[in-house]
């Protein structure tokens, strides 16, 4: 079944056509990296699937449904999460509070009347997820510190188990790697390797091709506003054509 | 005062980045007087940090920084030009709002004593940047722009230019006068820190190429025999 | 006409002088310094000293007060202070310039003027200044050195930005001080003249100002801050030239208002002084580009990363304890005083609590969601005199006078919100500071509101047989009100709404990606924030059972919001404390002689550079202190 499905994307800049009739499927359970050099598109395309950039033509439906003109919060309450290129952590919150609002946050509850009645922060129903998504993320140590002292990898995984948090039907993952050292980006390919296998569908945007290697079922090769090729990365990425375009993406 | 042959610039087991964000792990490096080394790599690989940690725009966590004999690791950027280091940064390396001629005027007056010769010079290098000596260096094309950035060092040439992908996405023809002033620039005496994307465009200028990943370098190894 | 002219653009051309002075350092080093009206009134006090009291020549006075006094306050402040703020969050920036301008004249006050305005400063020329022309058509010499001394100084400063190599570097500097660096040029000293050089100008306004007002009076040093904000604002914070012209414009049209609008109407008389806060919030809503110029156009911003914000978090169990104990120390400290206090300490009691639930708005907005408003002690006084009208003229009953205060001001709140959906930051903070201006000239005056200086009373109706006419019942309710509050304002903070504003404040983007509604979520801050400021402005007007506009002036919202932060604008505690703080202390003071009066004042100002290190206050601070050394001891005790 397909989760994520952009049509035709075409955005322009001023003269600059960023996105030329970009099409992209994502399956359940699917993990499905987009790559390219430099200036290729894949921050359009991803604001565009995101709602943070308006494409000037084409349509995203996510689990069938047109959301191409919804602002950003409402796709994420229809299932739509995120991480970020650099960090964006609710940094005076601890680990487990960034959690527990997110998995609020999906849900809508009447926050202001409840509590002033319930004002308890406990809800064993958030609880019981928030614990399972930091045993699986291995978080469990740093759930009541700080999200402000995290060391940047650990801040990855939090980010990602807050994307998790909300129940998404996909993950959109911006660069999860960049800033990482050798230890952590191990832990993020098996952290990425989890979260698909818990039926979550990933898009990453990355520039590390042996992370895409590792981790991808398929990969959309993107060059100068308009989808090169696709398919399986060992395939795809190996190939002459890609790795051609990939390199004198530059001097465009 | 070192001479040629001499290590002009030495860093080792650099650990550098932006608050919590840690880019480079124990990076060493080594530049002698007057030759040229290129470091090359994908994005993201902390290219650019290395040329900003050489220059004193972000200051090392760990390691440190030698420049021509002196311990240079907290010093400020404006001592370690005046100290004769040029670095022009990645992406616009000019002052938009400012002429052409104010952008060369205002560096000729930190670098020499000659402002009116060292202009002249520059000029008499990139007549293109005479002609528009009045105008706002934001309304320079791109390759303009890197050229007048390399003017303010041409005119009288400092100890270390460290170059930040200065031929990112330029055409072919605007590249080649780049590299043209490069290799006037090393020619005169200026040793070079080239960081580049591409390990081939590097190799016009020099042998000496060290590749980055992942925040760390080693040698580039040489899949053909020059 | 040419009679508006005249006595518009001296006014304009002071609005300009400081408006520029505003733009170069904003330009050249981030800060936003409201400080300057402090400094323009520093400078106006020692010409008035030199030249007035003691005589001095002209030339001698003019350099003392304006270029050593002036430009040597620019360059400490910024040596000491600024330089190291350039990256701190906003919210310290503002709070450290607010201080500045209300520390520094009540240290001069307090320290040397005393208090009180000097009539019949000395001006630039002769004093008393001649008059030349004859009729309408005439022009004293006074005015005429203000527009030669601007015309002279725009002149210079122009001249050397185009022409000179020190305003070659600053204009490098302003575009993108890391990059200025990389070609030689030393920012941090370029960044330090930048400011000596404003400071020396903002000096000149302020020796130039006093005569126009024929006083030296405070007040006008802080009005003259916000026209200089709205020129610059016209200006777009980047234009020299424009910024001039908003000057002269604001200066002129205020003259015109009064010639080609009606008389007598108690709305002209408001709508005068009000044309800057109105040009200023128009600029703000309009130029939303204003909010995001800055870090686009530097190509080296990203070098230098934001510091860290925030205070590390107590182990929760630790917190709750450290809170709920000190709410029952504070309860019992009450029903203490409830028993054994005199009748007048109980009086400036119940005015403490009644400023701590006022105080409590401040949690919610500025503690809860990051956001700044400089309007609160506007909305507190809509909430008191909500409640003394409708006591008045409806014999509304105590309790119902103050739900009703917190509703309308709630309701007022709504519309305050509508800037911060716009923009953020220092511009929502300046939108809020010229929202609360208008306020205070347009509304506060209106006999159905707070009639102006004169005022209301505030009865206290019975509740059926209950009377709270004598103190200690009225204090038991007042105690009661701020236990409610404070709960209330704590189940927020631990609550939903708690969480979503803690996301909000942490990344506004983030935020949204998970599903928070960015904007009904500031929209819900601000309109809770200022229902508990209209609550606390109708049991303080309760409590003093007569209020006037000059209870709550946008000073009032300035100096509340530096005592706050001196004692925790995040915590409860931090809250009762500032209410506590704000209305003992002067009582302390008031054994002082009369001209020490402004000691509370130079306390709290200068307290609030504590913000700078201690953002979550000093209560929470210091109790933190006490749990730790408590723990420490117990352990040792234990180990032992």
């Amino acid at each position: 079944m397909t989760v994520l499905e952009a049509t035709s994307l075409t955005k322009r800049f001023g003269g600059i056509l960023a996105l030329s009739d970009v099409s992209l499927r994502i399956d359940e359970s699917e993990l499905v990296a987009v790559i390219g050099p430099n200036g290729a598109g894949k921050t359009t395309l991803f604001d565009c699937l995101l709602g943070t950039t308006r494409p000037d033509s084409g349509s995203v439906l996510l689990d069938g449904r047109d959301i191409t003109n919804l602002p950003v919060h409402r796709r994420a309450r229809l299932g739509m999460a995120r991480t970020f290129q650099r960090v964006e952590l609710f940094s005076e919150l601890t680990v487990r509070q960034n959690l527990i609002v997110a998995a609020r946050a999906r849900r809508q509850h009447r926050g202001l009347v409840r509590d002033l009645i319930a004002p308890t922060a406990e809800r064993p129903e958030e609880q019981a997820r928030v614990n399972s998504l930091l045993s699986l993320l291995g978080l469990d140590e740093d759930a009541d510190r700080q999200a402000q002292v995290l060391s940047l990898g650990r801040a990855r995984l939090v980010e990602l188990a807050r994307a998790l948090a909300t129940d998404p039907s996909v993950v959109l993952a911006d660069e999860p790697s960049s800033g990482l050292d050798d230890a952590d980006r191990h832990t993020l390919v098996q952290a990425l390797t989890s979260v698909r296998a818990g039926g979550t569908s990933v898009l990453l945007v990355e520039h590390d091709l042996d992370l895409v290697r590792a981790v991808a079922d398929r990969v959309y090769v993107l060059s100068a506003g308009l989808v090169l090729t696709e398919g399986h990365p060992a395939t795809t990425l190996d190939s002459a054509a890609v790795e051609a375009a990939y390199r004198a993406g530059v001097d465009r | 005062m070192s001479e040629a042959g001499e290590v002009l610039l030495r860093l080792e087991e650099v650990d550098a980045g932006y608050g919590k964000f840690r880019v480079l792990f124990g990076v060493s490096l080594t530049l002698l007087a007057g030759s040229a080394c290129a470091v090359v790599g994908p994005n993201g690989a902390g290219k650019t940090t290395l040329a900003r940690v050489c220059s004193g725009l972000v200051r090392p966590t760990r390691g440190s920084v030698v420049f021509d004999g002196r311990d240079v690791t907290s010093s400020s950027p404006h001592d370690l030009a005046t100290a004769g280091m040029a670095h022009i940064p990645e992406g616009r390396g000019v002052f938009a709002s400012l002429t052409v001629e104010e952008n060369l005027v205002l560096a000729f007056r930190q670098s020499t004593r000659r402002v009116d010769e060292a202009l002249e010079a520059a000029f008499e290098v990139y007549p293109r940047l005479r002609e528009r000596r009045r105008q706002a260096a934001g309304t320079l094309s791109g390759g303009e722009q890197r050229l007048l950035a390399l003017a303010r060092v041409l005119a009288d040439p400092p100890r270390l230019v460290i170059a930040d992908e200065l031929a990112l996405g330029l055409a072919p023809a605007a590249i080649e006068e780049i590299y043209a002033g490069l290799g006037r620039l090393h020619h005169a005496g200026a040793a070079l820190l080239l960081v580049e994307q591409r390990a081939d465009r590097a190799r016009l200028l020099t042998n000496d190429v060290v590749e980055m990943s992942h925040g760390r370098v080693s040698p580039l190894q040489e899949e053909t025999p020059p | 006409m040419t009679r508006y002219l005249i006595s518009g653009v001296p006014f304009g051309c002071i609005y300009a002088l400081v408006g520029l002075g505003l733009v170069i350092t904003y330009r050249s080093s981030g800060v936003f310094n409201l400080a300057f009206g402090a400094q323009a009134y520093l400078s106006a006090a020692v010409f008035y000293e030199t030249r007035g009291t003691h005589r001095w020549p002209l030339w001698a006075a003019t350099l003392t007060s304006v270029v050593i006094v002036g430009g040597a306050v620019g360059y400490i402040l910024e040596r000491v202070l600024f330089r190291r703020l350039r990256t701190a969050p906003m919210v310290v920036r503002l709070v450290s310039s607010l201080g500045l301008l209300v520390g520094i004249p009540a240290l001069i006050q307090a320290a040397w003027l005393g208090v009180g305005t000097r009539l019949a400063p000395p001006a630039l020329g002769p004093t008393p200044p001649d008059v030349i022309g004859t009729g309408t058509d005439r022009i004293d010499t006074a005015q005429l050195a203000v527009v030669a001394a601007t015309v002279l100084i725009t002149v210079a400063i122009g001249f050397m930005f185009r022409y000179t190599p020190l305003g070659l570097r600053m204009r490098a500097v302003v575009e993108s001080p890391r990059l200025a660096e990389l070609v030689g040029v030393d920012s941090a000293r370029v960044s330090s003249l930048a400011w000596i050089v404003s400071s020396v100008v903002a000096g000149l306004a302020g020796v130039l100002l006093a005569p126009l007002y024929r006083s030296v009076d405070v007040f006008n040093f802080d009005t003259l801050v916000v026209a200089a904000i709205a020129a610059a604002a016209i200006g777009r914070l980047t234009s020299l030239s424009l910024t001039v012209a908003g000057g002269l414009v604001l200066g002129i049209g205020q003259e015109l208002i009064t010639a080609y609008l009606p008389l007598g109407s108690q709305f002209v008389k408001g709508l005068r002084p009000s044309l800057p806060f109105l040009l200023l919030l128009i600029a703000l809503l309009a130029w939303p580009s204003l909010a995001r110029r800055g870090s686009g156009a530097d190509p080296l911003a990203g070098v230098d990363p934001p510091t860290a914000t925030g205070p590390i978090a107590l182990p929760a169990r630790i917190q709750s304890l450290s809170s709920s104990s000190q709410a029952g120390a504070a309860l019992a400290v009450a029903v203490v005083m409830a028993l054994v206090l005199p009748s007048y300490w109980l009086y400036v009691g119940t005015e403490a609590v009644a400023m701590g639930v006022v105080f409590l708005s401040f949690t919610v907005l500025v503690g809860m969601s990051g956001q700044v408003s400089l309007c609160q002690a506007e909305f507190a006084g809509i909430g008191a005199f909500t409640a003394g009208q409708l006591a008045s003229h409806y014999n509304l009953s105590v309790v119902a006078g103050l739900i009703a205060g917190g509703v309308v001001a709630g309701l007022v709140g709504v519309v305050a919100a509508v800037p911060s959906l716009r923009v953020g930051g220092i511009y929502l903070a300046l939108a809020t500071f010229a929202f609360g201006l208008l306020v205070d000239n347009l509304v506060f005056p209106q006999s159905w509101a707070g009639n102006g200086t004169t005022g209301i009373v505030v009865p206290r109706p019975l509740i059926g047989p209950v009377s709270f006419n004598a103190n200690r019942p009225f204090f038991a309710l007042s105690v009661l009100v701020l236990a409610l509050a404070a709960l209330l304002v704590s189940r927020l903070k631990r609550g939903t709404i708690g969480l979503y504003l803690g996301a909000l404040r942490g990344s506004e983007v983030a935020a949204e990606s998970i599903g928070i509604d960015v904007r009904r979520a500031k929209v819900v801050a601000f309109t809770l924030s200022a229902g508990v400021a209209g609550l606390g402005g109708a049991l303080l007007g309760t409590t003093l059972g007569a209020v006037s506009a000059s209870n709550f002036t946008f000073f009032q919202s300035l100096f509340w919001l530096v005592v706050v932060a001196i004692t925790g604008v995040r915590t409860v505690g931090g809250a009762v404390a500032a209410g506590v703080a704000i209305t003992v202390v002067p009582e302390f003071l008031a054994t002082l002689p009369s001209r020490y009066s402004t000691v509370a004042a130079v306390l709290f100002g200068f307290g609030a550079l504590s913000y700078i290190r201690h953002q979550e206050g000093l209560v929470p601070w210091a109790s933190r202190a006490i749990v730790d050394r408590a723990r420490r001891v117990w352990s040792g005790g234990g180990a032992g």
